[in-house]
């Protein structure tokens, strides 16, 4: 190797005197600015989730912590040595967990038929699974009771579970359909070929390949369940506490900061465990990512689409009850309820009519849609990377870990937290409604990444590079290939985040303005007054928010994002 | 990088709204924070701003549980100029925070005194608004056809007659929930949680909140259920034509006060609010839209409300201090007798 | 010298040297093959070329040094080995797809870029393909549009990793001659790594064998076949 110094050096020298020359300077420069650019790029999900989330609640849990400015070790050891806390902190996990393992089972033959067969109204199917998602806990909470009402279900932890599964089947409907479509299908046949039963095949080698979206979609239905509040209270009969109620009722009942800084804290614990074990089963996967052709059902698809009409109809039971509610005045068969939707209700219930806060929830759900998807993106483009640096990778699942944490952080905790933090200029938000969808959108980030990021990470690298010496400058890269290969699941995650957006209550009723009320907040108005002609009106409200949800997310699906040129 | 201009832009127009300030020939605008329950007929406020010139910024979110503790949070930087909607079982936690000023209309007269606050309950810092009662709520029709008589008292309510009849709010997630438990406590004293015993002995049924206590298990017209006994307000039966009607032996007071909060930079203007909360062109209309009764004894009550509501002449109340010291450890002890 | 020039170039991944000092130069209009076993070192050379593998030494292009230019300012058009199509666009969209981002091509017309595409179908044999989806065709047929897209780009170089190795026997040695027909059609200047001494005859001007990182010898097929430098090279290309 000695002989190769002297050449080495000289390239060096005349690397050296190349520096005086412009067009050098130029490309120097260019490198510096995709540097820039990727830190800025950086920069967009870790700013909005370090102003909107963290900083908030790191405040009100420093306040909980470290009351006069010291750490309470005292204080923190007394709420955790209450057996309460840790009945509430195990009764959380289990319930999450088993209601998760059950969303999972359901959810996949739906996730099959959704993204392997074709029929007719397969469009509206995947649209109509997210109709459980946008109803109001409230709402759907009643129509269950009035359905368990004289069962020895009512007031069980079955019927809590129940309703947590009927909420949460469309996350693992469609996540995993998602990254199901683009399984080759092929490698199943092969290995069909090769002998192996459908059972085998199933195990061995479809659930293995999407493993990753399974963990994706298991560990988004948990938080949500470990962090359901109305379920929880109106299903249990306020007999079940979770560390969600807990939290609620020791900040908004006792003052008990301390107490709710404990719990928060338990929750972040829980959504970082939680963190580390779906990264061992997600890995990251390299596999291929395209869409293939969906068939025509077969006759060994039967049970498959049994269950998945079985479950539908479960899912139904509910909605049919609303429905049916909606369509009655007063025991009779009426369109009265929708008719008083252009109305403020009943004895001048509202402040605005149903009509005019589906226009503000529809505005509000854009704009975080919209706020959701470009801060998703962005930081799915950033995640989807793979640097050669292991502090930048272990930096990228910090990134990743961070974003989910909204999901699994209590909203009152985060409320309370925006009251303490976003109270100076420039930042006195606490009385915008830009809040609004800023709180929306904060659930809805991790719902876009948990969709996107697998697909993007089956990006690989070769393809980008195959990109590049095509003459792809590197922010082209992301637009045409990134962006283009993830095109469909960004469709997916434009609705689901839409769906949580439009279906949001807890953040936005307390930030909310009367004159800017969502219809989910004003259905939760609706339904805590006595009188028929308002619980009527709100069952009625309700049925339009899912209505509009299904076509909403409909339309945005049947847009095609086709070409390069698109972009 | 163009792809980031939508956020920056949002930023940057939520920086400009944010940073927007009043500039001084603008006219006072005065932040009332309040309630997600907050409501009044159109044009009412702004007769207020014609009147004096102040505009009413109303910012309302949350429930009366979380009012006060926004305003004990935000101490240092107040939300805002006025709050309504703080009850009396929370007024003392908002006096002792000192998140008030002291201040009470002027116009009150005698005939409001029974809804003043005692001295160092928040007596020096708020004015009563409205007032509502809490109240066990009966379905006549059902009582008809079964034709058995309709209970009085809470004592009723443990009577093996009336076993699996009554449903109510949970105490620790319902606001008429706790207001019950409250008269209950102010009927039985250290007795309480026996009676309470009792009344799961008689099947009391326990729901998370008022709204499927009374849709789904309330037997009353507008309702599924088959119970004919609900904790309401009394001033629901107007809403059902006189079909329900108010035990009105049971009954818990809730009164909602409005004060100035401290730190408010328009003491003045923010003085007069509170005054106008308390005339009668606010109070005419806060029945219809908030449905509870007006306290001033000037107002005039819409007739459907003069025919069906009715008034408890001796409701049971409890010093907000005594509910302040006490709360916490009565809603754990009731969870662990009514939710086992 | 006008054409690529290779200057005692080094990828190094951590303690492993994959390609060592390697010099080199290919002049214009020349097919060269990078011929050698598995490991060593021809796609990480090729890669380095492509500037999408952090080297050192010098490599120039008609006496300018592209070292600090990002690959897509290199024109140097690497093909894949699975030819890595874009699955997301049709065939024409694949094809086309140099002519729509490159900063020199804006400004190519649709009309324009549809017939640049017909032409480029056409010459790899799979005219009237445009609307097919990539995933519809068979191996041979995606390696057709991978060197259709490759070409689009006016590439001054075109970088072959392997191209036909995927494929079965028969068919590669039916492709191996097309290629070479349609890259000297193009008089496209090319670097071709293969493992197939036999194909790497059919379709390159000169061979330089690599073993180990090195490069130990250039030459046409039959001067190394009749000057071997050393035994391996003998035994690697009987």
């Amino acid at each position: 190797m000695g002989g190769d110094r002297d050449p080495v050096t000289l390239i060096r020298q005349s690397r050296g005197r190349e520096a005086g020359n412009p067009s050098h300077l130029r490309r120097i420069s260019s490198r510096g600015a995709t540097a820039a650019a990727w830190i800025l790029a950086a920069a967009v999900p870790l700013v909005f989730v370090g102003v909107f989330f963290a900083w908030p609640v790191a405040s009100i849990v420093g306040r909980g912590l470290f009351p006069d400015g010291m750490l309470d070790v005292a204080g923190i050891v007394e709420v955790l040595s209450r057996p309460r806390t840790v009945r509430i902190i195990g009764f959380t996990i289990g319930m999450a967990a088993a209601a998760t393992a059950i969303t999972l089972v359901l959810g996949m033959p739906v996730a099959y038929v959704l993204s392997r067969l074709r029929f007719r109204g397969r469009g509206v199917l995947r649209a109509a699974v997210l109709v459980p998602f946008v109803l109001p806990t409230v709402v759907v909470g009643i129509a269950f009771r009035a359905l368990l009402r004289d069962t020895p279900l009512d007031g069980s932890v079955v019927a809590i579970l129940a309703a947590l599964v009927f909420f949460n089947v469309a996350v693992v409907a469609r996540t995993v359909a998602v990254s199901w479509e683009s399984l080759d299908p092929r490698q199943e046949e092969a290995a069909r070929v090769l002998g192996a039963g459908p059972v085998r095949v199933f195990v061995t080698i479809t659930l293995r390949r999407l493993a990753p979206s399974i963990a994706a979609a298991a560990s988004i239905v948990f938080l949500f369940c470990s962090t359901a509040f109305g379920t929880v209270l109106v299903l249990g009969g306020a007999k079940y506490a979770t560390i969600e109620t807990e939290i609620w009722l020791l900040t908004t009942q006792f003052l008990d900061l301390r107490a709710a800084s404990v719990l928060s804290v338990a929750q972040i614990v829980v959504v970082l465990l939680l963190l580390v074990i779906t990264a061992r089963v997600r890995g990251r996967t390299t596999a291929q990512h395209r869409s293939f052709a969906t068939r025509r059902p077969r006759r060994s698809d039967t049970p498959v689409i049994a269950a998945t009409v079985l479950i539908a109809l479960a899912l139904a039971v509910p909605l049919a009850a609303l429905l049916e509610r909606s369509l009655r005045v007063a025991g009779e068969w009426s369109g009265g309820n929708y008719l008083a939707l252009a109305s403020t209700g009943g004895r001048n219930a509202l402040t605005v009519t149903p009509w005019q806060a589906l226009g503000n929830s529809l505005g509000f759900a854009a704009a975080a849609t919209g706020l959701a998807m470009l801060v998703g993106l962005v930081a799915c483009v950033l995640l989807s990377r793979t640097p050669r640096s292991p502090v930048a990778r272990r930096g990228l699942d910090l990134v990743d870990g961070a974003l989910m944490l909204p999901l699994g952080v209590s909203a009152v905790t985060v409320g309370f937290g925006f009251l303490i933090t976003l109270n100076s200029p420039p930042l006195d938000l606490r009385t915008s409604p830009v809040l609004v969808p800023i709180a929306q959108a904060l659930v809805a980030v991790p719902l876009v990444v948990r969709t996107l990021l697998p697909v993007l990470r089956s990006v690989g690298s070769r393809m980008r590079d195959a990109a590049a010496t095509l003459g792809a400058p590197p922010w082209r890269v992301i637009l045409t290939i990134d962006l283009g290969v993830a095109g469909r699941a960004a469709l997916a995650a434009t609705g689901l985040a839409f769906t949580v957006a439009l279906g949001e209550f807890g953040a936005t009723t307390f930030l909310s303005r009367p004159d800017a009320a969502t219809l989910p907040v004003v259905i939760y108005r609706l339904i805590g007054l006595p009188g028929g002609d308002n619980a009527g009106m709100a069952a009625a409200a309700s049925v339009v928010l899912a209505a509009v949800c299904v076509a909403v997310v409909a339309l945005v699906e049947r847009l095609r994002v086709d070409t390069a040129g698109a972009f | 990088m163009q792809r980031f201009i939508p956020l920056a832009a949002l930023a940057a127009s939520a920086l400009v709204l944010a940073g927007c300030t009043t500039p001084p020939d603008e006219p006072t605008t005065l932040v009332l924070v309040t309630h997600d329950s907050f409501a009044l007929s159109e044009g009412t406020l702004e007769a207020f701003t014609e009147q004096t010139g102040i505009v009413v910024d109303v910012q309302s979110g949350g429930d009366a549980g979380e009012l006060v503790n926004k305003l004990v949070l935000t101490k240092d930087s107040p939300l805002g100029d006025v709050v309504f909607g703080i009850d009396n079982t929370f007024a003392s936690r908002a006096a002792d925070n000192g998140v008030l000023e002291e201040y009470v209309s002027g116009d009150l007269t005698e005939a409001e005194d029974a809804f003043l606050l005692p001295a160092g309950s928040g007596g020096e810092y708020l004015t009563p608004i409205d007032s509502g009662d809490v109240c066990v709520n009966v379905d006549h029709e059902w009582f008809t056809e079964a034709g058995l008589a309709e209970p009085a008292t809470l004592d009723d309510l443990i009577d093996p007659a009336y076993e699996g009849l009554l449903v109510v709010e949970a105490a620790n997630s319902s606001s008429p929930g706790l207001a019950f438990l409250l008269a209950t406590i102010a009927a039985y004293g250290d007795g309480w949680p026996d009676y309470w015993s009792a009344l799961v002995d008689n099947q009391v049924k326990v729901a998370a909140s008022w709204s499927d206590a009374y849709y789904v298990d309330f037997s009353g017209p507008s309702s599924e259920g088959d119970r004919p006994l609900v904790v309401s307000y009394a001033s629901s039966p107007p809403f059902e034509s006189g079909v329900t009607g108010v035990l009105l032996d049971t009954c818990f007071r809730q009164t909602e006060y409005a004060g100035v909060i401290a730190g408010t930079e328009h003491p003045a203007e923010a003085r007069q609010l509170v005054d106008f909360l308390f005339s009668t062109v606010v109070q005419n209309d806060i029945p219809e839209n908030m449905y509870v009764f007006p306290v001033n004894s000037e107002a005039t009550l819409p007739e459907t409300w003069a025919e069906y509501a009715e008034i408890a002449t001796d409701p049971y109340v409890i010093d907000p201090a005594e509910i302040d010291a006490n709360r916490e450890r009565w809603i754990s002890e009731w969870a662990a007798i009514a939710t086992p | 010298m006008q054409g690529l020039s290779v200057e005692n170039v080094t990828v190094r991944f951590g303690e492993v040297t994959a390609v060592d000092a390697v010099s080199l130069g290919i002049p214009r209009g020349e097919v060269f093959a990078l011929l050698g076993p598995s490991g060593s070192g021809k796609s990480s050379l090729l890669r380095a070329i492509a500037g999408l593998e952090p080297c050192t030494g010098d490599i120039r292009w008609d006496d300018e040094s592209v070292m600090r230019m990002p690959p897509h300012r290199r024109r140097f058009a690497l093909m894949f080995q699975d030819g890595q199509l874009f699955p997301h666009l049709d065939v024409a969209g694949n094809v086309g797809y140099a002519l729509r981002v490159s900063t020199r091509a804006s400004g190519a017309t649709r009309p324009a870029i549809a017939q640049r595409v017909a032409e480029l179908l056409d010459l790899v044999g799979l005219a009237g393909f445009e609307r097919r989806r990539v995933t519809d065709l068979s191996g041979g047929e995606q390696q057709r549009v991978a060197l259709a897209r490759s070409l689009a780009a006016s590439p001054r170089l075109l970088l072959l990793d392997e191209p036909l190795s995927s494929l079965d026997r028969e068919l590669r040695e039916r492709l191996a001659g097309e290629l070479r027909d349609i890259l000297r059609a193009t008089g496209v200047t090319a670097i071709l790594v293969t493992h197939d001494h036999d194909e790497a005859g059919v379709i390159a001007d000169r061979i330089g064998i690599l073993d180990a990182g090195r490069l130990v010898q250039t030459g046409t097929l039959a001067e190394l076949r009749a000057h071997p430098v050393d035994d391996r090279v003998a035994r690697f290309l009987s």
